[in-house]
């Protein structure tokens, strides 16, 4: 198990440098450059583009620009910030912890809700109410998430309905209706792959043969079933958590969240390289480490896998 | 700051609420009539016009309404003695990169200017156009123009208690001419300097290489004065940038990246100190969200309404019972420009025909909400610099297509675009994705230049995309605004046919008399002689539509009617006159 973990940990690096590499390259593609929008409009503009992008060492040639940012980010230096020259590692210590907080509790929620939701609908599946309510999720799915934060907004912050929340921000209570938003497509997504995955499950012989042992159905269901049929959705967690890590653009513009996302954004659009370098290596390492937790999650959900390794 | 000003890809129509407009009243069917009795008629007419004459306008029939005053958005002064103290909580729409306007990648217009203008001072302010003392107590100029010589006030201090001095000035004016620093903007107007003396603390004596009206006005007017002890070390990365050090009635207390800016009243200001003891900067994004939060009453000044909320607000009683609102058209305008470096935009037929297709009374409708006074000069039309006579060109495609005729454009081969000698008469209009006004207001033209046989589209790309191909004269056509902060300016830089190569004249404009009035304008110190120059440039570029002139950017402000001593200008508003009444 050790040297499974260490193998892992050793093929991260590959994976590291590959991701970083091609966002590298990907950034430098798009036309334009940090310093075409220092929009002065007088004679000696030019002269003084071409010195700050020797300054910033941006006339030398890519590969060499990517040594050096390797061999800065290997001493956790990111560098500094095209725009507002402050250090990239201060930005990103600003804007990561208010997305964790907003990611990590809808992915709890979302999840949290999601198995006995899962659970219900599919062990229920002929009442009337489950109908209703897996038609409901269709449509839920389908809803866009600004839409729903825009009435979420609507209703319960400002004095038209529900003066609840603060507008802006995460402080007095303004992290619940973006962790709304961002648990929604979650809890949707997450019910449906729990219920078809346990409808699989129930049909098994296995379940079958549970049920004709005389082991209660509850036993049955929550022991037996549902073990087996979370693999996907534990694969599905770990897909999940990068995605919600790196931050949602529109969830944390419209609740003034200035989180990863737009972080991320706001640097793309003005080709702030070493903060898009930044915000692509956390990405990159919270992506292969939730691989990693995933993959070891799967040998303690299912024991034969643990048993195929070892062997 | 004058003169250069800022460039902005047009991004400044946010997308916002739904126009609010009248219901029309719903005439009743035949079948309906047919059933009402004879002598019912009569009556059930009478009541229907009485009942569509109020839908026409529900909210004037049932109430008041706002009053003229705040429909226009014009500011009433409520009187009585000012009260010391309170917070002014303010709503910017961005963050500012940094505080100076000394960096050009900070100095991105408007932000910057109003989080900085409460901190730093200038050596001389702006008052009804023309300079009055501020950090200067007086200076004197030579006969010829090329040296100043300035005293400063004494007993003036810094924030952190370090006195005023002539090296303070001399360092700034050091840090706007150190090469490597990207300070190209104050080095533009500035470029005449020869060198600075400093031959005690409070004298400064400034040598000018050439006579520049410009300079003298940067100088004195809107360069502000930094602190020579914060200016030591690398520029970029200075610590003054993100916590400035002024003289100003203002001082910088706390910045929190993301939400907020607060400043506190400096009780050691060396002028009349300011009655709020804090402004508070709250940067809120999104529209929708800053709306919200604006009906709850949670900005004393909500700034940058969008037009369409603008609109929206007129059918709030909240918001007029709570709030004034401000109309204030910025010196700016927005225009859309042709590359006259390309033979077919060099005819100044091709390019006054291209003027008369656009439709600028739907565009002033559909896509400005009526809130874009239009513009045909270069410089702010509320002065002298501009010539009253001057009369829009008209949205007139028979004339365009006449124009079009004697420059040799006929459709030969009926395919239904015009051409010449083989070639198609086609435009492409280079668009920023990040500006939603382009979106809108580029698919109306495309309608009326298709109907005039004119092949043109769209062709969409990001804002740093943009500006390369546009320095780089890729294009046929762009859309940008010009914007100062001051009515004193000079246009040399972005209609002298010497700015065509690597300066600001994108479009390639070239008129050897406007070079000539242009260069005159330069060297000319007296306001009235340099205002008939200027009327005469504006006329000749209209003529030859340089550009194609569109609107002028509104401020669109509104502040809670307890706040008192809030005055548009040119230059933002002077908070330190603003206090909170009970």
């Amino acid at each position: 198990m050790r040297r499974y973990v260490l193998r892992r940990l050793l093929l991260m690096i590959p994976t590291f440098l590959g991701i970083t590499l091609l966002t590298f390259v990907i950034a430098q593609l798009a036309p334009g450059d940090p310093f075409q929008l220092d929009l002065e409009v007088v004679g000696p503009g030019q002269a003084v583009i071409d010195l700050q992008r020797t300054s910033k060492g941006l006339d030398a040639p890519l590969p060499l620009q990517f040594g050096r940012w390797l061999s800065r980010v290997v001493r956790f230096d990111f560098g500094r910030s095209f725009i507002d020259q402050r250090p990239v590692t201060e930005k990103l210590g600003e804007a990561a912890p208010r997305t964790a907080l907003v990611a990590g509790l809808a992915l709890v929620l979302g999840f949290g809700l999601a198995v006995p939701l899962g659970v219900l609908l599919a062990t229920r599946a002929r009442r009337w109410w489950a109908r209703v309510l897996s038609v409901l999720l269709v449509a839920a799915w389908s809803v866009p998430t600004f839409w729903i934060a825009v009435i979420l907004l609507m209703l319960f912050a400002g004095p038209r309905y529900f003066d609840w929340f603060p507008v802006q921000g995460l402080a007095e209570g303004g992290f619940v209706l973006p962790v709304i938003c961002l648990t929604w497509p979650t809890l949707v997504v997450a019910t449906r792959q729990v219920r078809s995955a346990l409808e699989d499950a129930l049909a098994q012989d296995y379940v079958k043969a549970a049920r004709a042992r005389g082991i209660p159905e509850r036993r049955v269901v929550w022991r037996h079933a549902l073990r087996n049929s979370l693999l996907p959705v534990v694969t599905m967690l770990g897909l999940h958590l990068p995605h919600l890590v790196g931050g949602s653009v529109v969830i944390e513009r419209i609740f003034g969240i200035p989180g990863m996302g737009l972080l991320a954004f706001d640097a793309i659009g003005t080709r702030d390289y070493p903060t898009v370098m930044g915000v692509a290596t956390v990405m990159a390492l919270v992506t292969m480490l939730s691989m990693l937790l995933v993959d070891l999650a799967y040998g303690f959900i299912d024991p034969r896998i643990r048993l195929e390794r070892s062997a | 700051m004058s003169g250069a000003g800022y460039l902005s890809a047009g991004a400044h129509v946010p997308e916002g609420l739904p126009i609010w407009r009248p219901v029309k009243p719903k005439w009743p069917t035949r079948a309906f009539r047919a059933n009402v009795r004879p002598n019912v008629r009569p009556l059930f007419l009478l009541v229907l016009v009485a009942a569509s004459s109020c839908t026409c306008r529900p909210g004037t029939a049932v109430d008041a309404g706002p009053s003229a005053d705040w429909r226009a958005g014009r500011v009433v002064e409520v009187g009585g003695a000012p009260k010391e103290g309170g917070a002014l909580t303010v709503r910017l729409p961005l963050e500012p990169v940094g505080l100076t306007r000394l960096h050009d990648r900070f100095n991105e217009g408007t932000m910057t200017r109003i989080t900085v203008g409460p901190i730093y001072e200038t050596l001389a302010r702006v008052r009804d156009g023309q300079l009055q003392p501020l950090l200067a107590r007086s200076w004197s100029e030579s006969d010829d123009h090329l040296s100043l010589s300035i005293t400063l006030r004494s007993g003036v201090t810094f924030h952190d208690g370090q006195p005023l001095g002539s090296a303070d000035v001399k360092a700034t004016l050091d840090a706007v001419f150190e090469p490597k620093n990207a300070t190209t903007a104050f080095r533009g107007n500035l470029e005449t300097l020869e060198r600075v003396e400093t031959p005690d603390a409070q004298t400064v004596i400034i040598h000018w290489k050439r006579p520049y009206f410009l300079a003298t006005w940067t100088l004195l007017g809107a360069l502000p004065v930094l602190p020579a002890h914060g200016l030591v070390g690398d520029f970029d990365t200075l610590p003054l940038h993100r916590a400035p050090v002024g003289t100003g009635p203002f001082r910088f207390v706390k910045w929190e990246a993301g939400s907020s800016l607060t400043y506190a009243r400096n009780d050691a200001y060396w002028g009349q100190t300011a009655h709020l003891a804090q402004v508070i900067f709250r940067f809120v994004k999104d529209d929708t969200a800053a709306i919200a939060a604006w009906e709850r009453g949670e900005f004393d000044l909500m700034t940058r309404i969008s037009p369409a909320a603008w609109r929206a607000s007129e059918s709030n009683p909240k918001l007029w019972a709570g709030y004034q609102r401000v109309f204030f058209a910025e010196n700016t305008w927005v225009w859309l420009g042709f590359n006259q470096r390309k033979p077919l935009f060099a005819d100044v037929r091709v390019r006054k025909a291209l003027g008369l297709l656009f439709p600028m009374e739907l565009v002033a409708r559909a896509v400005d909400l009526g809130l874009e006074p239009r513009t045909t000069c270069p410089y702010f039309p509320d002065s002298k610099s501009c010539d009253p006579e001057v009369k829009p060109l008209p949205f007139d495609p028979p004339a365009a297509k006449k124009l079009l005729a004697d420059a040799g454009w006929a459709d030969r081969d009926a395919d239904g675009v015009l051409d010449r000698e083989g070639v198609k008469l086609s435009v492409a209009f280079l668009a920023s994705a990040q500006s939603p006004k382009m979106a809108k207001l580029l698919p109306l033209y495309l309608d009326t230049l298709k109907q005039a046989g004119i092949d043109a589209r769209i062709e969409t790309v990001d804002v740093s995309g943009y500006m390369s191909r546009v320095r780089a004269h890729d294009f046929d056509a762009i859309a940008l605004s010009w914007s100062t902060a001051d009515a004193v300016q000079d246009n040399f830089q972005i209609l002298h046919s010497s700015q065509a190569a690597e300066g600001a004249n994108y479009v390639g404009y070239s008129n050897p008399q406007v070079d000539t009035l242009l260069t005159a304008i330069r060297a000319e110190f007296d306001l009235e002689k340099r205002n008939a120059l200027e009327r005469q440039v504006h006329r000749l570029v209209y003529d030859d539509q340089a550009y194609l002139f569109m609107g002028r950017r509104p401020t669109l402000d509104a502040f809670k009617r307890k706040v008192r001593g809030l005055k548009p200008s040119l230059g933002w508003y002077d908070l330190s006159a603003v206090w909170i009444a009970d």
